[in-house]
């Protein structure tokens, strides 16, 4: 019986090994000054040239949009938790094997027991799969939500730190962290106490330029937009109206939004209400059908 | 194999929790799960916090909200006993704790709505009486507090007490369980240490527009909410119906009756509370952020003293 086990465990070391490798070759094995000093020898024209495969994936929307879905390090850093890449990776790797381990474990068990597998060996390898998507799905998932509290906080907070810097004299970037730390959810206050040096190692001279480089990096859009008020009270606009522009501007676009939200789900919303037909022909057909399969095989 | 064919040891079935719980504790150390102390400052939870919202919406206390749901799931599980379909006990404690939740749901954010109009109204009035009365905050508030309408006449019902208008301010926000109302009062205590001239400037061109765009946006998103949610019920009272109409035939109730019929119960829950799920995603509305009054109360003094 053991003997069986030996493909499937040849197997497993083969994927385990070539995921390893893929990873390695991809850089996330590789420390983050390693990678920085790669970048500065490539920009000096001493790094090696790019193939023409990398070209072309660097010139392809799509391959863009995965690469940057993808990116750990900035997927991490946006859902503020606290491990490293690499210590994700390992974590993944290590629940996928344990997932392995345990379903082959239970699979041997009941082939001992009952002299046959309950389930194929081989859904051993698709529930590993599933739980490498989970991880990644459950990341993606806490950047997107971190992103979109933070986002809707600042863009919430304009009308108060246009009231504060104008009547209080404070500076933008005192308003924003104070508001940050009363509002509910702490996913701004993070960002704004420090948060953002994960993807910014130096502060940048001024705090246009560091909210510019919070929108850019943390794809957060209402920094940005802040950012580019704060130029224009540089240059003498009174503070008061333009934060209060601003404040007016970001419910101009959530009521856009909003418009364009609810007629694109009027036309939606019919594909599951027609789908609830489905339950309720479930729920009377089953037993119709059976009481007919019944008297079929009786007669 | 003595393990497998039932016939477990105490030593192997101590053994057996062994193993378990280091794997457990492996998982955990893996995931790098934390346990977080039960102390008695723990945030309240948002699924808490989420209930508060919606009893406080419909004008609820929070006591009755509570004894109408546990009288519910224990209503929903006793039909489920009467019916002998025991896979029904459970899904009848679901229709109770969900069910009910989800029918009042639009209710709740009908009258938020409503409550949200109101308090415009109420500031506009604030409004006039400090530029056209002359009268100053605290004593507009305490009149406004003194007659508020019967919307919101829960709500306002601390302004009228006199005593300190900041924290005043600070328990209309927390009554009204509203981010518009909390916005409004977020601005009124950063305001209120300010010129006359310069609160009024700020409800004018403030509080006063940008609370309608946020109403605006609001009655976008209830509308579309409102008609998902009229034909979702209409569905589950007309599959309940059916049901009930089915299991007086006695081969139809054998059938229910069978692990056959449990298991096409539990999927037409499953595929329904799929559909209910997707058409929530659909219409899903953005939330607004939520302030903590308080805090906002104390930065506020804070500034001022230095």
């Amino acid at each position: 019986m053991l003997s069986d086990l030996w493909p499937y465990a040849l197997l497993t070391v083969a994927v385990v090994s070539l995921w390893a490798l893929g990873l390695a070759r991809l850089g996330f094995l590789t420390g983050a000054d390693v990678r920085a000093w790669r970048r500065l020898a490539t920009l000096r024209g001493y790094g090696r040239p790019q193939t023409r495969l990398e070209r072309a994936a660097g010139r392809s929307p799509a391959l863009r949009r995965l690469q940057e879905e993808l990116d750990l390090r900035r997927l991490l850093a946006i859902a503020d938790r606290s491990e490293t890449d690499t210590a994700f990776l390992v974590r993944t790797v290590s629940l996928a094997l344990l997932t392995v381990a345990v379903t082959l474990a239970v699979d041997a068990g009941t082939r001992l027991g009952s002299g046959d597998f309950v389930v194929s060996p081989w859904i051993a390898f698709v529930l590993a799969l599933a739980v490498v998507l989970l991880r990644f799905s459950g990341l993606r998932a806490a950047a997107r939500r971190r992103r979109d509290n933070a986002d809707r906080t600042l863009g919430d907070m304009m009308m108060l730190v246009a009231i504060m810097t104008d009547g209080r004299g404070l500076q933008v970037e005192d308003a924003v962290r104070i508001l940050a730390r009363c509002a509910k959810s702490s996913d701004l206050r993070s960002l704004v106490e420090g948060g953002w040096r994960r993807l910014i190692p130096s502060r940048p001279g001024s705090t246009a330029d560091l909210y510019r480089a919070i929108g850019s990096e943390y794809r957060l859009v209402q920094f940005t937009m802040v950012s580019d008020a704060l130029s224009t009270t540089n240059v003498g606009v009174a503070e008061r109206d333009t934060y209060t522009r601003v404040a007016k501007a970001v419910y101009q676009q959530r009521l856009t939004e909003a418009r364009m939200h609810a007629a694109r789900a009027r036309i939606l919303v019919t594909l599951p209400v027609a789908g609830m037909l489905i339950p309720l022909l479930l729920l009377l057909g089953a037993p119709t059908f059976q009481s007919i399969s019944t008297g079929l095989g009786g007669g | 194999m003595t393990l497998l064919s039932g016939a477990l040891t105490a030593t192997q079935l101590v053994g057996f929790l062994v193993v378990i719980a280091c794997a457990s504790g492996a998982v955990a150390a893996i995931l790098d799960l934390d346990v977080h102390p039960l102390g008695r400052d723990r945030a309240p939870t948002p699924l808490l916090e989420r209930e508060r919202d919606l009893a406080a919406n419909l004008g609820w206390r929070w006591r009755n909200w509570v004894s109408v749901r546990l009288a519910l799931i224990l209503a929903g599980v006793g039909l489920g006993l009467l019916s002998r379909i025991w896979i029904l006990v459970l899904i009848g404690g679901l229709i109770g704790a969900f069910g009910f939740r989800f029918a009042l749901a639009g209710r709740a954010a009908t009258r938020r709505l409503r409550v949200e109009r109101a308090f415009l109204g109420r500031l506009r009035d604030l409004r006039d009486r400090m530029a056209i009365g002359n009268q100053s905050l605290d004593t507009a508030l305490q009149e406004i507090g003194r007659n508020p309408g019967p919307e919101l006449e829960y709500v306002l019902a601390p302004l009228a007490r006199g005593g300190s208008v900041l924290d005043n301010i600070v328990a209309v926000g927390a009554r009204a369980r509203s981010p518009v109302v909390e916005y409004a009062c977020a601005v009124l205590l950063w305001t209120r240490s300010r010129s006359l001239d310069a609160l009024i400037e700020a409800i004018d061109e403030l509080l006063l527009p940008v609370g309608e765009a946020q109403l605006a946006v609001q009655e976008e998103a209830s509308v579309t909410l409102t008609q998902q949610r009229a034909v979702t019920i209409a569905m589950s009272v007309l599959m309940l119906v059916m049901f009930a109409v089915i299991v007086r035939v006695d081969t139809f109730r054998a059938f229910y009756q069978s692990v056959e019929g449990n298991v096409v119960l539990v999927m037409v829950v499953l595929i329904f509370t799929a559909l209910v799920g997707l058409l929530g995603v659909i219409v899903r509305v953005r939330g607004w952020t939520r302030w903590d009054l308080r805090r906002l109360a104390e930065e506020q003094e804070r500034l001022g003293a230095q």
